[in-house]
């Protein structure tokens, strides 16, 4: 069986009722608008309306949902042997989100909290995180497009005070 | 379908979304974070605030005129620069007048010493902002400043069970005391029921600010002990039958004990 989503530039797409049920968000409406996997009628005659998300962004998320429909639940490792919180972005999962800039991660990131699709939205931190990891704050404020608005004198005092972790 | 190659500015990314990922760094990273700018800056200290910080121990002491704060984190390690997990960073207590000290017992993860002054409760406010203890210890004199302090401290800290050792008291005042510790968790709504282990060396001073203190905490304890210490006439002086039959009444778990 197939669901209609609708996305906010009023595309749809029409996916298996498994890729649909991996948003929670989505199963949650399903639920609400009594759809269901059995009932063909109540699928053919409803489709899910998201607001909150593009038509590119949309098939960026069907894509991934598409390579991870038949995954065992898995339990996040919590913490390494180093204490970081950790989640382990696959090879697959690496290469898909490799070319995406921040502007486009924090697109993904967005729909993927929306919808609520875990394994996405933990993909996309750890890789954000990853982005930042090890850089120095000009770095940081360059990747991130921050403008900095620190005077000399509070850049000071802040490396005063940070100079604890930076020897 | 090409995704538009927009950046938007990170501080506009939800705060859910950006404590997700604060989660994954260290508090180097995060430092150098917040450092970029003023408005990273409050995103990032809002962002770690809710985060719950698994602390396995805590062991708070005030002697003299320094205050000393060692730490078991879960999951955490000795280098200063590693993350800490689960949301506890300490460099929140460095900003506020803490110094990182190595510690000679490797167990600790992190062993911070600070100067004793008007300032030292706010110092440690942010950072037990949602800790969830399962250890926590706490030698220091028995001030009203020093209660009323902690008290604040720990306003959002969570516990499981409640531990507590009175080394000093006046005898009249410890029916009292347990009277009104067992009647206020009968009444209190005790909607954050998570206080695991507190030993609590009271010291002098005032005893009515024990009371006040333990009061307090009550109200987030399923459980506790009471011993004492130095006690030389065992609970028949200590607790009228009356405090008896309330303890067997109440719904709680509790145990007593003493030493002679």
């Amino acid at each position: 069986p197939n669901v209609k989503l609708v996305t906010s530039d009023n595309e749809e797409f029409v996916v298996d009722f498994r890729i649909a049920k991996m948003s929670v968000t989505v199963s949650r409406l399903m639920e609400a608008m009594n759809m269901s996997e059995t009932d063909d009628a109540s699928l053919l005659s409803n489709s899910i309306p998201l607001p909150n998300v593009t038509k590119a962004v949309m098939a960026r998320v069907i894509e991934w949902c598409e390579k991870h429909k038949n995954d065992e639940p898995k339990e996040e490792k919590e913490n390494d042997k180093r204490g970081r919180t950790t989640h382990v972005v696959s090879d697959w999962d690496k290469e898909f989100l490799k070319n995406d800039e921040f502007g486009r991660l924090c697109q993904l990131m967005g729909a993927a909290n929306y919808l609520e699709i875990k394994g996405l939205f933990n993909d996309i931190s750890q890789t954000i995180a990853n982005m930042i990891h090890g850089k120095k704050s000009d770095e940081i404020a360059e990747m991130f497009n921050i403008h900095c608005d620190l005077t000399e004198a509070e850049k000071k005092e802040i490396r005063k005070k940070t100079a604890w972790c930076e020897d | 379908m090409e995704l538009e190659s927009i950046s938007p500015p990170v501080s506009l990314l939800p705060m859910d979304v950006m404590t997700a990922i604060l989660s994954y760094l260290n508090t180097l990273d995060l430092e150098r974070l917040r450092s970029t700018c003023t408005l990273m800056r409050d995103y990032v200290d809002a962002s770690i605030s809710s985060l719950p910080k698994k602390i396995e121990q805590c062991n708070f002491k005030i002697e003299g005129e320094r205050c000393r704060m060692r730490f078991v984190i879960e999951g955490g390690c000795n280098d200063p620069k590693e993350v800490l997990p689960n949301g506890f960073t300490f460099s929140s207590f460095i900003r506020n007048g803490w110094t990182y000290e190595k510690d000679e017992d490797p167990k600790f993860h992190v062993n911070i010493t600070r100067q004793v002054d008007d300032s030292l409760w706010d110092s440690i406010s942010e950072g037990f902002s949602q800790a969830l203890f399962d250890g926590f210890t706490l030698e220091m004199p028995l001030t009203m400043e020093n209660v009323s302090g902690l008290s604040g401290a720990l306003r959002s800290a969570r516990f499981d069970e409640f531990r507590v050792a009175i080394s000093r008291y006046e005898e009249a005042e410890i029916g009292k005391l347990l009277s009104s510790l067992i009647g206020s968790r009968q009444c209190a709504n005790r909607s954050f029921p998570h206080l695991y282990y507190a030993l609590i060396e009271l010291r002098g001073e005032a005893f009515e600010l024990a009371v006040d203190f333990i009061l307090r905490l009550s109200h987030k304890v399923p459980s506790f002990e009471v011993e004492t210490r130095t006690q030389s006439n065992g609970w028949e002086d200590l607790l009228t039958l009356d405090h008896l039959v309330l303890l067997q009444q109440s719904p709680c778990q509790y145990s007593l004990e003493f030493e002679m």
